[in-house]
């Protein structure tokens, strides 16, 4: 089986700290479970890395982590999402990541 | 944790046809609880944010351009504080390339004023756009405009028609009316459904007309006078109450801004102090000190504790995350002190608190006035009397280590605690 996609977006209010400390920890997280992932971030720097079509369409899990709406929201009209606090992946990003798998599964 | 699930918009999920053959269809029996419904308060929070965020850019430039026209007449040239600008340079007291930093600052005070009363008419764009799309933009932006320069009312007094400014509704008008007409123009966009070629028609007639029609008739006639007389309201009630009332103000800021780091409680604080704050009616001192004393107490205890009880009294992988966590606090982030929380809620939760508070009235004290939302160190220099500021902070992060320090050293007295510092 091909490795498993994980795409999120994360975007806080001031876009200066938790957006990315989000980003990294999630990236990590995922990394660790064997993940092939990629992290779009909407900090105060603007859209970085951000998401295709075709890798939003790819993905097994897709997360969002923020406070506030995001820019280009529409991009993931046709995907289920899961929503999460940034808090929350600061945290315990992997623990999240492992309760969105046994979601999925749960169906 | 909270995790929602937000099913895909557009029927079915396209991305479970990604999933490997095998996965259970996502038809069939969801889970209750995974489907959970956000609460009011968080889609409303969320639309806030948005507005929050795309308002903070011009509360920077417009801050600190305004800091400019402060920083050079009253600091650099030594001008009488109760004097304006153009006065100052009218005196006779200054010439040469002081006229020209005068004529400069009146530069900046003009420009930055400008800067700054668009923040609220951002924030109730970006806001209203946040709720009900672009078409909502421009109906949240004039609402939020309307919000900080009301239209006048006509009033027959002695059979002559004269025009009043009435009192803004600011900050709580312009969160009001974003509210308003985002969902208005939503409601709209679904409830008239017109055939293909009459699109055109739809979006850019009758929805900026009716839009517009009912931001300006919801501005004047209701969220105007009703929020005006509420911030007419509050203000004299604060002015009533004194001296008492502000401190009153700053104590339940600084509790409720360290009572949970970033939680729910701190949020809704948030909002009320960056209303109070953005129409200059209260500073939002005690809420930016109280972010950071928790951060640099918990860091100082970890640095100050061999010195005070000789001993360590953290976990060794604590030393790390003390420095990681002052570093933090002077970037304007408070999770820094989360993992000592975690570990005994109880007892270092009231340090914070304590330390908070009595940081916040120490700053108060001491004249300390910052009207910027931010806690990072780069916004410290635009609050009124810095040096007020960085002992407010001082003091309660002191009051936080010291007690920190004291309590774990008392509880390793009595057995019921141990640490393990591998030394």
């Amino acid at each position: 089986m091909a490795e498993k996609k994980l795409v999120a977006l994360c975007a806080c209010t001031m876009g200066l700290a938790h957006t990315f400390m989000a980003a990294q920890a999630l990236e990590d997280a995922a990394k660790e479970m064997g993940y092939e992932v990629k992290v779009e971030t909407q900090g105060a720097d603007g859209i970085q890395n951000e998401l295709t079509p075709a890798e939003i369409a790819d993905a097994d899990i897709i997360i969002h982590a923020v406070a506030i709406e995001p820019q280009n929201n529409e991009r993931f009209d046709d995907y289920e999402i899961y929503e999460i606090g940034l808090q929350d992946a600061i945290k315990n990003a992997a623990g999240i990541i492992r309760e969105i798998e046994e979601m999925m599964a749960e169906g | 944790m909270a995790i929602t699930k937000r099913g895909a918009l557009t029927g079915t999920p396209a991305n479970k046809n990604a999933n490997p053959a095998g996965t259970k269809t996502t038809q069939e029996a969801k889970k209750p609880e995974v489907q959970e419904k956000k609460g009011l308060w968080d889609v409303l929070s969320r639309h806030i944010m948005t507005g929050i965020s795309n308002m903070i850019p011009f509360l920077i430039m417009g801050g600190l351009i305004l800091a400019f026209s402060q920083l050079i007449p009253y600091v650099i040239l030594g001008v009488d504080p109760s004097m304006g600008i153009i006065d100052a340079m009218n005196s006779g007291a200054y010439s040469g390339f002081s006229i020209t930093l005068l004529q400069f600052s009146q530069l900046c005070l003009d420009f930055g004023g400008t800067l700054f009363g668009f923040a609220i008419p951002m924030f109730a764009a970006f806001m209203a756009n946040s709720v009900g799309g672009k078409l909502a933009f421009p109906a949240g932006f004039i609402g939020g405009l309307m919000a900080t320069k009301p239209s006048s009312v006509l009033s027959l007094a002695d059979g002559v028609w004269t025009a009043t400014t009435p009192v803004a509704s600011s900050f709580l008008g312009a969160i009001v009316i974003a509210i308003a007409a985002g969902y208005f123009v939503k409601w709209l966009n679904k409830k008239i459904q017109v055939s293909h070629n009459m699109l055109a028609f739809k979006s850019t007639f009758l929805i900026p007309m009716l839009a517009a029609i009912g931001v300006m008739l919801g501005m004047q006639f209701v969220v105007t006078p009703l929020g005006g007389l509420l911030n007419e309201l509050i203000k004299s009630a604060l002015e009533a109450a004194g001296a008492i009332g502000s401190y009153g103000y700053t104590v339940a800021l600084a509790a409720a801004t360290a009572v949970d780091l970033g939680g729910p409680i701190n949020k809704a604080a948030g909002f009320v102090a960056l209303g109070f704050a953005t129409d200059r009616v209260l500073p939002i001192t005690a809420r930016v000190v109280a972010i950071v004393v928790p951060s640099i107490g918990l860091g100082l205890a970890t640095i100050l504790d061999k010195a005070i009880v000789k001993r360590h009294v953290f976990d060794k992988q604590f030393y790390t995350q003390g420095k990681t966590a002052i570093f933090l606090a002077f970037m304007g982030i408070s999770e820094g002190a989360i993992p000592f929380l975690l570990e005994m809620p109880k007892v270092i939760l009231p340090c914070y608190m304590i330390g908070a508070i009595c940081g916040a009235i120490a700053s108060t004290a001491f004249g300390a006035v910052q009207w910027f939302p931010e806690s990072a160190v780069w916004a410290w220099p635009l609050c009124e009397n810095i040096p007020a500021y960085i002992a407010g902070i001082l003091i309660g992060s002191l009051i936080t280590a010291l007690l920190v320090i004291f309590i774990r050293s008392k509880m390793m007295d009595k057995g019921t605690l141990t640490v393990d510092s591998n030394e």
